[in-house]
């Protein structure tokens, strides 16, 4: 039978996979509607400039920040302080993360403080890492390295946890010891699992940057959008929030294509 | 055909092996009960029972994965103790490695034991070409194994436990999760690589047809608790093909075997939980 709309009745197929021309095109209406309801809004005059700017507005801030205000130092600032306690978290994160997966012995001993501590809002430990760490640089890259560091490790622990008994039992069989079974077997069937994790981990790494640069800062893109917020300069905000919204992109591509390069073998689900 | 069993003493014997598991804090339930079996050089034996009946326990016992709690298991006259490489295993689920290709996936156990054996790289290389070849996976050499099918998956774990030359082959049901085509197709090969190697060989399956095409000799196992009833010669002429399976012979095998599992499963049944 044929059906009126065959492009229609395809996309509508839930599971069933779209080309790239299609994936591309439902970006740019995900993008232009955004844009054009923005738009309909400002320039339609519905809302205030006070509390929605028009969107050339905040392009127009978008540029002066950067040219004329010395916004990619701010851009650097944050980027450091973030990739900075990304991998702290991740360096400390990953070998327990997989240990918490593999050995049910860690897992015991860990299982319930992680989930302790992982339930306090790292803001409600700023405070604490304020005493502890002044409010400079130190003080933000903990903020974020704890937040961070909880996140990531019980992804990895059951990203580890995942790879199955049978995989395990069979490297035995074929004469893996408690060592080679680690370094031969678990760790790399782990690790694109683990690369996944860290990207979700850098997304975070991002909201707690801001929630430390709210509290105290005199740099970096979350102290732009405070100050920008004290003047009521709301294309400011705007323009801040635009910018760490493209560094998320950017960051979530190079996971992928670490992802893509690095571990040709990995089955990678598709809407992730 | 198949070889005599009183030759020499056995490569495996197990000795009234018992285990219970704990089952959600109640009393232990016996899985298995004063099991005893041996097997042979170059046998081709297969446990056959219904599900629940323990096989698959005894076989991981075998292998070294999980102790029995009475009894003892000797291999070559040593008690078993840990999983060697002496005892090679295939899994029913898919287990190749997927971060490495087909041909370092054969080569993992040679890798892992070069140094213990002395074995140049040359001919870790060699021997990895060759079961690669024999199970027919030549083409896909290169491959990682996301492209490959189910039955394919299976070939290459075959080919990996018997690259590693163990002295004996333990699988279990590794073909129970293909299709009925792809498993003949493995049957046929399995077959095939028994009567070219005469590799010694235990292997576990509830497929009755599968257990009389392949097998030397079967042990069948009755549940509740799981023990072995019947020990069968197959006596059937070889080679053996797809075309075995219609032969009288064949039926009586057939027809005595289903006798058995249906008798002992019904009288589990009456005092079973």
């Amino acid at each position: 039978m044929k059906h009126r709309f065959p492009f229609l009745r395809d996309i509508t197929r839930p599971k069933e996979p779209v080309s790239r021309r299609v994936a591309l095109l439902a970006l740019w209406t995900t993008v232009a509607s955004f844009f054009g309801i923005w738009g309909l809004l400002t320039y339609g005059g519905y809302v205030g400039g006070i509390f929605l700017p028009k969107p050339h507005k905040v392009l127009v801030e978008l540029f002066n920040l950067f040219i004329h205000e010395g916004f990619l130092l701010d851009v650097w600032i944050s980027t450091s302080v973030v990739v900075t306690g990304f991998l702290i978290a991740s360096a400390a994160a990953i070998p327990l993360g997989m240990l918490m997966g593999s050995y049910k012995i860690v897992f015991a001993m860990a299982d319930i403080p992680v989930n302790f501590v992982r339930y306090i809002p790292v803001s409600g430990l700023i405070p604490l890492l304020i005493l502890w760490f002044g409010i400079d640089y130190a003080q933000k890259v903990a903020v974020i390295a704890i937040g961070t560091f909880f996140l990531e490790v019980l992804m990895i622990a059951d990203t580890s946890a995942a790879i199955t008994k049978e995989i395990v039992d069979t490297s035995y069989t074929l004469g893996a010891n408690r060592l080679t079974v680690l370094t031969k077997v678990l760790i790399p069937a782990a690790l694109p699992g683990v690369v996944d994790n860290l990207r979700i981990g850098m997304s975070g790494a991002w909201t707690y940057l801001v929630i430390a640069e709210l509290v105290a800062a005199d740099h970096g893109i979350g102290y732009r959008i405070l100050n920008a917020m004290r003047g009521l300069k709301v294309a400011e905000i705007f323009a801040g929030l635009l910018t760490i919204g493209l560094l998320g992109v950017l960051f979530a591509r190079l996971f992928k294509l670490i992802l893509t390069w690095g571990f040709p073998w990995y089955e990678q689900a598709e809407a992730r | 055909m198949s070889r005599h069993p009183d030759a020499g003493p056995p490569i495996l014997s197990v000795r009234g092996v018992s285990k219970e598991f704990d089952a959600h804090g109640r009393k232990h339930i016996a899985a298995l009960s004063g099991i005893s079996l041996d097997v042979w050089q170059g046998e081709f034996v297969t446990i056959v029972g219904s599900s629940g009946c323990g096989k698959t326990t005894l076989l991981r016992m075998i292998a070294g994965l999980i102790r029995p709690t009475a009894g003892t298991i000797l291999m070559d006259g040593h008690e078993v103790d840990d999983p060697g490489p002496e005892r090679g295993m295939v899994f029913q689920a898919y287990t190749p490695f997927h971060w490495l290709s087909v041909r370092r996936n054969v080569e993992f156990g040679l890798r892992l034991t070069r140094k213990a054996k002395g074995l140049p790289p040359a001919e870790i290389a060699r021997r990895a070409e060759e079961w690669i070849a024999i199970v027919g996976l030549h083409e896909f050499a290169d491959v990682y194994p996301k492209v490959l099918s189910g039955g394919m998956r299976q070939r290459v774990a075959i080919a990996r436990a018997l690259a590693n030359d163990p002295e004996i082959l333990l699988l279990d049901e590794p073909f129970g999760a293909l299709d009925a085509q792809t498993r003949t197709a493995m049957q046929e090969l399995l077959v095939k690589i028994w009567e070219d190697t005469h590799k010694t060989i235990l292997f576990v399956t509830h497929d009755v047809d599968e257990a009389i095409l392949l097998s030397s000799r079967i042990l069948v196992m009755a549940p509740h608790p799981g023990r072995i009833v019947e020990e069968i010669a197959v006596s059937l002429p070889r080679p053996r093909t797809i075309d075995t399976l219609v032969t009288p012979e064949f039926l009586e095998f057939k027809r005595k075997i289903l006798g058995l599992i249906r008798e002992f499963s019904m009288a589990g049944r009456k005092c079973g939980p």
